[in-house]
């Protein structure tokens, strides 16, 4: 409670870092665990792929999903917020075809499609 | 009846909101800041978010020369000696009760638990300009508010 008045500016700033802090990282942190989880997963599950790659890449999921946790302001929102960035990114996900790492490069499967007509 | 009910619920919950401006009502440990600004935050010596106002807000503000500024402990075991050492403070730190907080933040009705710590901005007439909702404001940890109403109130 405040009986003076201070400058709108001040205020707008503030809440536009809570929206950020309570409302956009948790939907940011489903989207990237969405989107490393299976990548990891991918890698991980190559043929002859070295033990310790194949450790690291698997570990790569689960420790940034707990970063979040621990990064996260928690609210109500939050499991809804973190459910919906992990829908996005599991459905944008979907519609990969072929990612590469290195150098990076994404194939949809729309353009695999298209490639495979044309050839 | 539904009605009644919910009018007398609101109008309970406005009559609990205190109302500001308000004279700071006396105490004896606010006389060195008779005539400046004060920042006082009524804390509980265990609260992380007392720690971090404490150390983070009130000290810098304290440093700057600009406010008077007191924090007042209001946990029955607290040690403030501990709390003030460990937080490096050089403002005093008081210990009261909590009927004393809750008397002076114009908190009437239930004792319900409180969000900590409730800070009163006072100025230098001895007018309280903003203070905590009894649930907390974290608006009112934020040191860029405190510098906005301590501003204002010139």
């Amino acid at each position: 409670m405040i009986a003076v008045k201070i400058p709108m500016s001040v205020l707008m700033w503030l809440y536009v870092q809570k929206i950020f802090f309570v409302h956009v990282v948790p939907l940011l942190v489903g989207l990237t665990v969405a989107a490393v989880y299976p990548v990891g997963n991918r890698v991980a599950a190559k043929a002859g792929a070295a033990f310790w790659r194949v450790m690291l890449m698997s570990a790569l999921g689960p420790a940034l999903m707990l970063e979040g946790w621990r990064l996260a302001v928690r609210s109500p929102w939050t499991p809804l917020a973190y459910g919906l960035g992990y829908g996005l990114g599991a459905a944008l996900l979907s519609r990969v075809h072929t990612l590469r790492l290195w150098p990076p490069k994404i194939i949809t499967r729309r353009g695999a499609q298209a490639a495979r007509r044309s050839a | 009846m539904k009605k009644i009910l919910l009018l007398l619920t609101l109008s309970a919950l406005a009559s609990a909101q205190p109302k500001l401006p308000r004279p700071a009502p006396a105490l004896n440990l606010l006389s060195p800041c008779k005539g400046r600004p004060t920042v006082l935050a009524w804390i509980v010596t265990t609260c992380p978010h007392c720690k971090a106002f404490t150390h983070s807000v009130l000290e810098p503000e304290y440093e700057s020369g600009r406010v008077c500024a007191v924090a007042i402990a209001f946990d029955d075991e607290g040690d403030t000696a501990k709390f003030a050492r460990e937080q490096g403070l050089t403002f005093p730190v008081y210990k009261l009760s909590r009927e004393v907080m809750r008397a002076f933040m114009g908190m009437t009705g239930p004792d319900r638990p409180v969000g900590t710590p409730q800070v009163a901005i006072i100025d230098k007439h001895g007018i309280i300009q903003a203070q905590s909702e009894p649930a907390g404001s974290p608006i009112l940890q934020r040191r860029v508010i405190i510098d906005s109403i301590l501003e204002a109130m010139k």
